[in-house]
């Protein structure tokens, strides 16, 4: 028989183990829930400020529906706020729409397209334009880009159209020839024929489009256009990231079951590989919204800090106003005087941008936890 | 659709697609490249002897032989200027000039007693006939006078007694009240005047030189101005002309003149090769406008110093290719101007590492609970679900909760401060923290803990002793890209640390200062600073140092990954 | 039978009067381990099912069985490694020389360090070959470094290691090939000295040098550790064991002397297994 130890505890050795144990787990969850704590304190204290100005239902209504932002004056403020609303809306739409299309090429290119070294290349650069301060962009935007935009704008704006619509007209035509003509056209060579005219056409067309854009004057670099696009650059990284492990995460098989059957790799990719993915490819671009909605420098520095709503309404070449950069721009001035009616207002503002980041953040858990247990 | 056009599909697609790869790829490169180029600029430049005399004076640094050398050759090469420009503002040939002008004015006044006739004629007819004919005998009294004040006038330029001259004119200005006193004075003992006759007389007499005397010196003065402007162009370009007027100034952008060639050239060009003037039209409304220099000195002194700035430039700078490495440990001065950037380098440190002290620990803790003690359950969802909660809260919205709980709630320091910043810092980066470790622990292999339970170590035991050890490379990449975060964001401490201006915080203020940090200070210097041009170098290299601090932790992340996946694979 | 027993601290384990034992088991020696009426669940499903069986002082038991069988869910009761499991738990008894495993104030870091393991896959520490070896001597503290130093020595010398690494006994013990690794977790094992030795398929990662490296030393560690060993391989299993229990579907099918096991067993599905008719 051993010696030693005893292999049964005593009973009061057994119980101090038993609280050390819990306590030690205790202590553990205690620095657990420190998130969860936040996330309440967060709420509860923007919701606490906010308060005095959703107590007054005028100024609620006002806040929603009019563009007349005047929140520091003594006598009749105004806490419209419409137009900041728009604002963010607007260079959240021409953000998602310059990166959500690049971004999911990108990553459909990465993993579908070029062999392993080049993607292994291209991560770091993904993992570069992801850890770049958003100031630097913001720095950029305003010393380097606006006045390229104020200059060359037209040109800019044109040779963009140009060189993204082209091809994308080109690749659009091809198919519709095909719809209109195939049946009747049964002649190979008069077919491509038509084809090429057709997509010459549709590139002419884009053309003609982009033509009139290079005399276009641009009367300050700073505006919705310009934060659109680095805020674009900002969440493209996200959006490739999560698309690229989306995609990958689609099984071999139903990619091989595609080709194999005689689709070629566009087909493969849109008609199997992107509807695989869809609910990864969502989530990669919820996440991106969330960034972009939640930006702040970039658009204080880029945006110009207008308060009118562009006229037409899309026109991306006006300075406009997000929350973000209304919050940073202005309670420099109102903290001083806690308890102001700007101050709450403010509080107000970002209530709003809270509830929607968390809204946005649900949606994508949601979507997200589709993806994954679906994944399994 | 038939196969062809497939293909063609295909292939536009794949080109569309790579397209897509060279615009990411372009963005990175259009993004760095002139921020790495001007960034590299604020340390390496062609600088002028402005910045050694700057470096000497305020920083104590040693200089070299050389550099002495050519700070006092650059000294030398400015003395003719300096010469000239004394010369042309003491006005060397004005003493002559005022005692001439002041015997003629004399001699003028004198001359008066002669046209009494004709003044005491003129006095009899009434009304404007009375004023006509009294400025016509007095402009025959002092025409000797306005024709030497015309001639001195037209010469002013070319001799360079403009400036002399204004003060000539002033003087003989205040006299001339007095004259016209005792000259009627004089003429009333000849004949008994009336009340109005006298008054008549006083207005009149004078009347016609103080005109062309406030009309000489608005001349004057316009040309003066335009020599001031030139003056204040030399100044910016070359700073104090010696040590007692450097002494004097308060501004250090007085004191000191441009201390980089690109500066230096972009004053020449704009001060003192061209400068604004000011002007009247003929309707008496102010006008200004950028005039060539020589063209509008041209017959002057001051001509000739314009040529001779342009053809000493370099020589007078003492241009030389430097490296300022002192631009990373030197604290600015004078709004950024001159200087390093020491102070928000430190604050981004502080700030950064405040952050990561005190989420790392946290960070590791929770995802130990979540990795090794968490046992599915409603609580730990809801607990799991909150961590991706806290990182989709928008950033801006941290700066806030820090400036509504921590500053006016718990006051942990009177108004910002690091502690609060780096606290704030420390919840937006928590959630990533928490991630990574997660993510890090459960890659640690089930047969490790095995192995250590099953050599009698208790589960604490075996996740200090095994499991920790084992994920910690992999938590330290997931850390230090969170540090890299934490080092570049703006917008949570913008309400609780950071202050535009303010020095380099020693480690004992932190817990109650705010500081100047890199992100802020970028935001400040490049959107709120009145002489953005002056200060661009200093932008761009802010934005490269803190664009390097964040991509050198990143590297280092790559790099810890790498050397992981590299063991794993061995 | 379980609930008398489970307040008592030391159980009798007498051997002689089970009726399951096949026929002539040696019930002189004395056992270490000793299983009765001993069952898991995992969940609903029942992995061993009212197991009775005996590991001897000294002796090599092999266990074997087709995948699935629970013979590596009884093994790992033996050192309650299956607490690690969620929703595992026992009945009937498992007694450590008499002292129930499954007793609740029993200290299970201490019933480890009585019963060591090595695992199907070697699994050594990413760290340096001494301190993997040195790493159970170390967490119970108060030895000095020459005498850990010494029990070092002692360890990889049994377990037939020393000679090809005491040059490199800093270098990381994930550079060595499988079979020394798994030498080490033997090493590692030993280095605690424990009285029971329990080996879940250690040579099924291996190749057959090493395997046959590895059994030369259970035949010398035989003798001064109970040794038990889970095997899919029927002739290691009649190599190295002087005991074999076959388990099947959960159940122990037959207990007994190995090369009464191997030359004549009892029971018709001992025999088709071991002719190799299923399995």
């Amino acid at each position: 028989m051993k010696t030693g130890k005893n292999l049964i505890m005593d009973v009061r050795n057994c119980a101090a183990q038993a609280v050390i144990a819990h306590l030690g787990r205790a202590a553990l969850l205690a620095v657990t829930v420190i998130p969860t704590a936040a996330v309440v304190f967060i709420i509860f204290f923007i919701a606490k400020e906010a308060l005095p100005f959703f107590e007054n239902l005028a100024n609620v209504r006002e806040f929603f529906t009019s563009a007349n932002w005047a929140p520091s004056r003594d006598t009749d403020p105004h806490f419209g706020a419409l137009s900041i609303f728009y604002g963010t809306l607007m260079v959240t739409v021409g953000s998602c729409a310059v990166a959500v299309p690049l971004g999911v090429l990108a990553a459909v290119c990465l993993t579908e397209i070029v062999g392993r070294k080049t993607a292994q290349f291209f991560k770091p650069i993904v993992e570069l334009l992801a850890a770049v301060p958003s100031v630097a962009y913001g720095f950029f935007a305003i010393v380097v880009f606006a006045p390229i935009l104020q200059n060359h704008g037209g040109a800019l704006i044109a040779s963009a159209v140009f060189f993204a619509g082209a091809p994308v007209a080109a690749i659009v035509a091809l198919p519709l020839v095909d719809v209109l003509f195939g049946r009747f056209i049964k002649n190979g060579r008069l077919r491509r024929a038509v084809e090429i005219s057709m997509s010459a056409v549709a590139v002419l067309g884009v053309g003609a489009v982009a033509y009139p854009l290079l005399s276009l004057e641009i009367s300050s670099g700073t505006n919705a256009l310009n934060a659109s696009i680095i805020l674009a650059v900002m969440a493209l990284p996200t959006i490739v990231s999560i698309s690229q492990d989306a995609l990958s995460s689609v099984g071999r098989d139903m990619r091989e079951g595609s080709l194999a059957l005689g689709a070629t790799r566009f087909e493969t990719v849109f008609k199997v590989l992107l509807p695989c993915a869809k609910s990864g490819i969502a989530v990669a671009v919820i996440l991106g919204l969330m960034r972009v909605v939640g930006e702040t420098m970039v658009v204080w520095m880029a945006s110009g800090n207008s308060l009118k709503i562009p006229e037409p309404f899309y026109n991306f070449l006006e300075p406009v106003r997000t929350l973000t950069a209304t919050i940073a721009g202005e309670m420099g001035e109102a903290d001083q005087s806690t308890g102001s009616a700007r101050y709450h207002v403010l509080f107000a503002m970002s209530l709003c941008l809270l509830l929607g980041g968390l809204f946005l953040n649900g949606i994508g858990q949601w979507v997200g936890s589709g993806f994954k247990s679906r994944g399994k | 659709m038939n196969t062809s056009t497939r293909n063609i599909l295909d292939r536009s697609f794949t080109a569309l697609a790579y397209a897509s790869l060279a615009a990411m790829a372009a963005a990175v490169i259009l993004f760095l490249a002139p921020i790495v180029y001007n960034g590299i600029g604020a340390v390496v430049f062609n600088a002028t002897v402005e910045h050694e005399k700057f470096l000497r004076e305020n920083l104590d640094a040693e200089l070299s032989d050389s550099q002495a050398a050519r700070i006092a050759s650059a000294d030398n090469a400015r003395k003719p200027l300096y010469a000239m420009m004394a010369e042309y503002e003491k006005s060397a040939g004005a003493a002559a000039l005022a005692e001439r002008l002041d015997a003629v004015f004399d001699s003028s006044v004198k001359s008066m007693g002669g046209y009494s006739d004709k003044i005491f004629a003129a006095l009899e007819l009434g009304g404007a006939a009375r004023a006509e004919a009294l400025r016509r005998v007095s402009l025959d009294f002092w025409k000797p006078y306005l024709d030497a004040l015309g001639a001195a006038v037209d010469k002013s330029a070319s001799d360079g007694t403009s400036i002399a001259l204004v003060e000539i004119l002033r003087r003989q200005g205040e006299r001339l009240g007095g004259v016209s006193r005792a000259e009627i004075a004089e003429l009333s003992k000849i004949k008994k005047l009336g009340f109005s006759q006298k008054s008549a007389l006083r207005r009149n007499i004078g009347e016609i030189v103080s005109e062309k005397i406030a009309a000489s010196i608005e001349r004057l003065e316009t040309q003066n101005r335009a020599y001031e402007t030139f003056r204040a162009g030399v100044a910016e370009l070359l700073g104090a002309r010696n040590t007692a007027e450097r002494d004097n100034l308060k501004l250090m952008r007085q004191k000191y003149g441009q201390t980089r060639m690109d500066g230096a050239e972009r004053v020449l060009e704009n001060s003192v090769m061209r400068i604004v003037v000011y002007g009247r039209d003929s309707n008496g409304a102010e006008f200004q406008r950028r005039v060539d220099s020589a063209e509008y000195f041209r017959g002057t002194p001051v001509e000739k110093m314009v040529s001779y700035i342009s053809e000493n430039f370099e020589k007078m700078l003492g241009a030389h290719m430097t490296v300022y490495l002192g631009f990373f440990t030197d604290n600015p001065y004078d709004a950024n101007i001159f200087g390093g950037i020491f102070p928000m380098i430190l604050g981004t440190f502080y700030l950064t590492f405040g952050a990561m002290l005190i989420a790392a620990p946290l960070g590791i803790i929770a995802a130990i609970y979540f990795a090794e003690y968490a046992r599915g359950g409603k609580i730990t969802g809801i607990l799991d679900m909150c961590v991706g909660t806290l990182a989709g809260v928008p950033s801006i919205v941290f700066g806030l909760f820090g400036l509504a709980f921590l500053i006016n709630t718990v006051k942990i320091s009177d108004s910002k401060s690091v502690l609060a910043g780096a606290m704030t810092l420390a919840l937006l980066i928590l959630p990533t923290i928490i991630r990574s470790c997660q993510e890090a622990l459960k890659a640690v292999p089930q047969s490790y803990r095995e192995a250590a339970l099953g050599l009698g170590a208790g589960k604490w035991t075996a996740i200090c002793t095994v499991i920790l050890p084992a994920a910690l490379p992999s938590m330290l990449t997931g850390i230090i890209i969170s540090m890299g975060r934490a080092a570049g964001e703006t917008a949570p401490i913008i309400f609780t640390a950071a202050t535009s201006t303010g020095a380099a915080l020693a480690l004992n203020e932190i817990f109650t200062q705010a500081t100047p940090a890199l992100p802020w200070n970028i935001y400040n210097i490049c959107s709120e600073h009145e002489m953005a041009e002056r200060v661009s170098h200093v932008q761009y290299g802010m934005v490269l140092t803190l664009v390097g601090i964040v991509l050198a932790l990143n590297a280092v992340a790559i790099w810890l990954r790498a050397r992981l996946q590299n063991k794993l694979k061995s | 039978m379980v609930c008398a027993l489970s307040g008592i601290e030391k159980v009798q384990t007498n051997t002689k009067s089970e009726k399951q034992m096949t026929g002539d088991v040696k019930t002189q020696s004395e056992s270490v381990v000793a299983a009765r009426n001993f069952s898991v669940f995992y969940g609903n499903f029942h992995a061993v099912k009212n197991v009775d069986v005996e590991f001897k002082r000294g002796k090599v038991t092999a266990i074997i069985g087709p995948s699935g069988c629970g013979k590596s869910t009884f093994l790992r009761c033996v050192n309650r490694m299956n607490d690690l499991v969620d929703g595992c738990r026992t009945e009937g008894l498992l007694a450590l020389d008499g002292i129930d495993i499954y007793h609740k104030r029993l200290d299970v870091v201490e019933l480890r360090r009585r019963v060591g393991m090595v695992f199907q896959r070697p699994n050594p520490f990413p760290k340096s070959i001494y301190d993997n070896v040195a790493y159970g001597v170390r967490l119970k503290g108060g030895v000095s470094k020459g005498e850990l130093d010494a029990i070092v020595e002692t360890s990889l010398k049994r377990a037939a290691l020393w000679s090809e690494v005491k040059d490199r006994l800093d270098s990381n013990a994930l550079g060595m090939s499988g079979g020394q690794q798994q030498r080490l977790c033997i090493a590692r094992a030993l280095a605690i000295s424990p009285e029971v030795l329990l080996m879940d398929e250690p040579c099924s990662a291996l190749d057959p040098k090493s395997t046959a490296r590895i059994e030369d030393l259970i035949g010398e560690l035989a003798g001064d550790y109970t040794i038990a060993i889970v095997t899919h391989n029927m002739q290691q299993a009649a190599r190295v064991s002087d005991y074999t229990a076959f388990f099947y579907e959960g159940n122990l099918v037959e207990f007994g002397a190995t090369d009464k096991i191997f030359t004549n067993p009892q029971n018709k599905a001992t025999n088709d297994y071991i002719t190799g008719r299923f399995g």
